[in-house]
């Protein structure tokens, strides 16, 4: 099986938790919450590109929608194949992680 | 205000988009739009802006790397179909790499060696300002032996020349130091200036200051390491016994590269020749070399050489010295131009050879791929795109293509070796000095896997997927007019090299087996020493003690190299110039050790004490250029300059017989023999042609007991001989290789298309059989269409071949006549293997069960 990268994963979680709203600004702003950094724009648009390339992810244009200053918006959601991958990802955490304890009381400062 | 807005400008979007879809971008620019108005409400505008930039950096940089990334994997995949559909065909895969193999590792091999021809003495870092000074002749040949008085005398006149080096192959000498002695065979005499001049790097010592001291000796590396192990050798004395006398290490260099034509393992100082023979004017010496300033033109120097010469030689001297660059020494080596005719014809043949390969690849690969206009039609029925199409069947070619390349590389390196020994190079293929060849190799790699995909890139891709799947009656002689050319110029090249290779061969027999007048079979070679000179006759009475010691005589050279000339004069004759005759000086005996025939008068003899002084002995070709009826008893004036006055003059008593002393190559020539024993360099003995071993140890032990020192060193004097030719030799045998190279190429591909024919007649034989064919009309049927081609290539490479080796045999003064039956012989091997290869696929194809073959498909 083919694993997603951490980022990809990360974007495609973003990107299935904003559901119709998800679109450029939206998803840094929702990678950034999650993960609590800040992103350059370079990190996220460069793996969303290979994820739209692989399919895991498409493009749709809102009707009326348009950022300031008149361009089209452009919004990305999960494709089928997006999904299932995303399903799977779940699967394969949750049995990596499972019987593991909190490991952060363990970490010595 | 506009400023306030983020946007890309015009040039960083088309740059983007090379790497990104202009949706993504649209994303990234609202993204940093949107950091750019956040920026500017609390970091001001230069801070946003300088932010900004730096993102569309970042952004930039992170698109190129995804898109890499990308394309890498994307090259991965075209890779795996194109090795799969490889390893589906075989046979057919190995044949096609094999050929081109083969072409490209010729090609390679000949590459380098034409490369270390053509970089002959280019290591010297004044190259451009050094120059030879040679003799012009009437016949426009160069002599590379001006008077010695003549570049000092430059120098002094002159202050464009910088430097100057006389270098004069010495004698050999027995080379002392402490228990060491080794007798050094390669020992040159020069200037101080020598190393100003040339670069040779030294390991040890002042090249400036090395030669400057009359008892300096400069030795090269390993010299050094056999004489002195890892002791410094500088300052160290070295006994030279030749003049009897130390010298004094002062310098130590790197070994003499190979591709230098000056080789020496010691330098001395040129007065060792005497002061007075470097001081006249009349006499040809040897090698000399000036350096002239900077910007100094060549030919407006040589004008000034004839202005000095007219005035220290000969007011009316119409022929001069002239400058002959360092760097066209060796391929322009003295008369004929020797090396730079080998290095075009091999240059040649490499690229026909290479063209032969990939002509063959394509061929083959064009052949192959229209069996796969069904696949082709299948794919785009599913839904490939022709762009897709095209770039994997040029893909599969290019992966072909770069697989032979590596193959080759992989072989050249394992035959580099066994081809340094053979042409006495040391090359190499994996240094920084290749680099241009190896651009070379890929891009003719590049072209070659290219051309040969294109035909099913561009044409199959072009079909019409309904037209193929209907098995629309497509002839399957697609593209043969062109493959069928293909072959013929293949064939072409194979018939003209296997013509020359035979051509060759039988010049090279002729000269093994043509009688030069000369017997040399059994005759012994030994180096001669002062010690010996000094007491030769007792030596010789010894020698011819032993049992199985015929004759024994000495001479400066054997009779078959003789290159140096001299002008004669005598009462009669008719000319106002004298006559430039060969010479050379023998001991008596010289006739009767070479069984060479005395036709009038007699030889050397002891019976008449002024032999020694005022005898020669002339060919009949010389008694007949001179005009004389009655030779014996005239009296000859030989001018030259380093005997006595009264030594030059002598009577003829005796003629011999006509022998060839210079190579084949040359017509036969006046020549003259005079007795003058200090220029005895060799000693010739006659032996019994039983018990050889026996007789060779005698002599041993007799030269042993007779010079306390010198090594005993011998040849036989027939191996001496077939040397002078090994130029040629070596020509033939790589002939040889080569031509079997290309007969191999091109039957490679005739066989790959013989089973591509036989198989595209499947179904046609099956019906011709099931009709009542029989084998042998069916094969007739297949063979006769190629036998026709490679018929025209004969008739195409016959005149090919004429012109050629006759260029070839112009350089040969003795020559065999080429008559028809080489080529016809050429013809008649080419089609042989031609047609077998043809016939085999037909006799199989002919002999298959017609209902399985009608089954086919």
């Amino acid at each position: 099986m083919n694993y997603l990268s951490r980022i990809e994963e990360i974007l495609l979680l973003a990107i299935w938790k904003l559901k119709d709203n998800a679109y450029g600004i939206a998803i840094r702003e929702q990678v950034e919450k999650d993960t609590g950094v800040e992103w350059m724009s370079g990190a996220i648009y460069a793996p969303l590109s290979r994820l739209k390339k692989n399919g895991y992810v498409e493009t749709f244009q809102a009707k009326g929608s348009t950022e300031k200053g008149g361009r089209p918006r452009i919004y990305y959601k999960l494709s089928s194949l997006g999904m299932k991958k995303l399903a799977s990802i779940q699967e394969v955490n949750r049995s990596v992680w499972s019987d593991v304890p909190d490991l952060k009381n363990r970490v010595k400062s | 205000m506009k400023d306030k807005e983020f946007k890309f400008s015009p040039i960083t979007r088309s740059l983007l988009l090379h790497y990104a879809d202009e949706e993504m971008i649209l994303s990234a620019e609202e993204d940093l739009a949107a950091r750019f108005r956040e920026d500017l409400k609390t970091k001001g505008f230069l801070r946003a802006r300088v932010r900004s930039f730096f993102h569309t950096i970042g952004l930039f940089l992170s698109f190129f790397i995804e898109t890499l990334i990308w394309r890498i994997s994307m090259f991965r995949n075209y890779l795996k179909v194109a090795l799969r559909a490889l390893l589906r065909q075989k046979g057919y895969s190995f044949i096609n790499i094999l050929g081109l193999t083969v072409g490209m590792s010729c090609f390679i091999l000949i590459g380098l060696w034409v490369k270390d021809e053509l970089s002959f003495d280019r290591f010297h870092t004044k190259r451009d300002r050094i120059f030879r000074i040679v003799n012009k002749t009437q016949q426009g040949d160069y002599i590379p032996s001006p008077t010695y008085a003549l570049a000092p005398a430059l120098k002094s006149h002159y202050p464009e020349v910088e430097e100057f080096a006389r270098v004069w192959p010495w004698y050999g000498s027995l080379v002392t130091y402490g228990d060491k002695k080794f007798e050094e065979d390669n020992i040159c005499l020069t200037d101080p200036g020598f190393f100003r001049m040339f670069t040779f790097p030294f390991i040890k010592g002042d090249p400036d200051a090395a030669l400057e001291d009359r008892n300096a000796v400069v030795i090269t590396e390993s010299v050094a390491h056999k004489y002195f192990g890892d002791r410094d050798p500088i300052g160290q004395a070295l006994y030279l016994a030749r003049e009897e006398r130390d010298f004094t290490v002062t310098g130590v260099i790197t070994d003499v590269p190979t591709n230098s034509h000056l080789r020496f393992d010691l330098l001395a100082r040129v007065e060792l020749l005497g002061e007075d023979r470097l001081a006249r004017w009349e006499e040809w010496m040897g090698p000399c070399y000036i350096l002239l300033r900077p910007k100094v033109s060549d030919e407006d120097f040589t004008q000034k050489i004839a202005g000095i010469y007219k005035e220290y030689v000969d007011p009316e001297a119409t022929f001069f010295p002239v400058l002959q660059p360092l760097t066209k020494v060796h391929l322009y080596e003295n008369v004929r131009p020797g090396a730079v005719r080998t290095v075009a014809i091999f240059s040649l043949i490499a690229i026909f050879i290479l063209i032969m390969a990939c002509v063959n690849f394509m061929n083959l690969t064009t052949a192959r791929s229209s069996r796969r206009a069904k696949e082709v039609g299948m794919r785009k029925v599913i839904g490939a795109l022709r762009t897709q199409l095209i770039r994997q069947f040029l893909g599969e070619a290019l992966v072909m293509a770069f697989l032979a390349l590596a193959l080759s590389l992989v072989l050249v390196e394992s035959a580099l070796p066994h081809f340094n020994l053979f042409t006495g190079k040391s090359l190499t293929l994996l240094s920084g000095a290749n680099l241009s060849l190896v651009l070379t190799l890929l891009i003719v790699t590049l072209v070659t896997g290219f051309l040969a995909g294109s035909y099913p890139a561009f044409f199959l891709s072009s079909f019409r997927p309904t037209l193929i799947l209907k098995n629309q009656p497509r002839s399957s002689t697609q593209g043969s007019g062109m493959r069928k050319l293909l072959i013929v110029f293949q064939f072409v090249i194979s018939v003209a090299l296997i013509i020359c290779t035979l051509i060759v061969a039988k010049q090279l027999r002729f000269i093994q087996t043509h009688d030069i007048g000369i017997d040399r079979e059994n005759v012994v070679m030994l180096i001669n020493n002062p010690f010996l000179q000094k007491r030769f006759d007792t030596f010789k009475s010894e020698l011819l003690a032993i049992p199985g010691v015929r004759y024994v005589t000495g001479a400066a050279q054997g009779p078959t190299n003789i290159g140096q000339s001299i002008a004669i004069d005598w009462e009669a004759n008719p000319d106002e110039n004298m006559l430039g005759i060969d010479y050379t000086v023998v001991d008596y005996d010289f006739f009767k050790t070479f069984d060479m025939e005395i036709t009038q008068g007699r030889s050397f003899s002891r019976e008449f004490a002024t032999d020694m002084n005022e005898a020669c002995v002339i060919t009949e070709t010389t008694a007949q250029r001179m005009g004389l009826e009655e030779p014996l008893g005239t009296t000859i004036y030989m001018n030259h300059p380093a005997w006595p006055e009264s030594f030059r003059r002598a009577h003829v008593i005796g003629v011999v017989k006509d022998f060839h002393s210079r190579t084949l190559h040359n017509p036969l020539r006046p020549f003259v023999f005079r007795m003058y024993r200090p220029w005895h360099a060799f000693v010739f003995i006659k032996i019994e042609g039983t018990r050889i071993p026996e007789t060779l140890a005698n002599i041993e032990s007799t030269f042993n007991s007779r010079t306390g020192g010198y090594p005993f060193r011998y040849f036989f004097y027939a191996d001496f001989y077939d040397r002078q030719y090994q130029p040629e030799w070596r020509l033939g045998q790589l002939f040889n290789g080569f031509s079997f190279l290309s007969v191999l190429i091109s039957c490679l591909g005739l066989y790959g298309l013989g089973a591509y024919m036989a198989e595209q007649k499947t179904k046609e034989i099956g019906i011709r059989k099931i009709l009542g064919a029989s084998i042998s009309g069916i094969v007739t049927l297949t063979a006769k269409e190629f036998i026709k081609w490679v018929a025209l290539a004969n008739l195409i490479a016959w005149p090919l071949a004429y012109v050629l080796m006759r260029g070839w045999l112009h350089d040969f003064a003795y020559k065999i006549h080429l008559g028809p039956l080489i080529f016809i012989l050429a013809s008649g091997l080419t089609l042989v293997i031609a047609f077998l290869t043809v016939v085999y696929h037909s006799i199989k194809a002919a002999l298959a069960d017609p209902v399985t073959s009608l089954r086919y498909e």
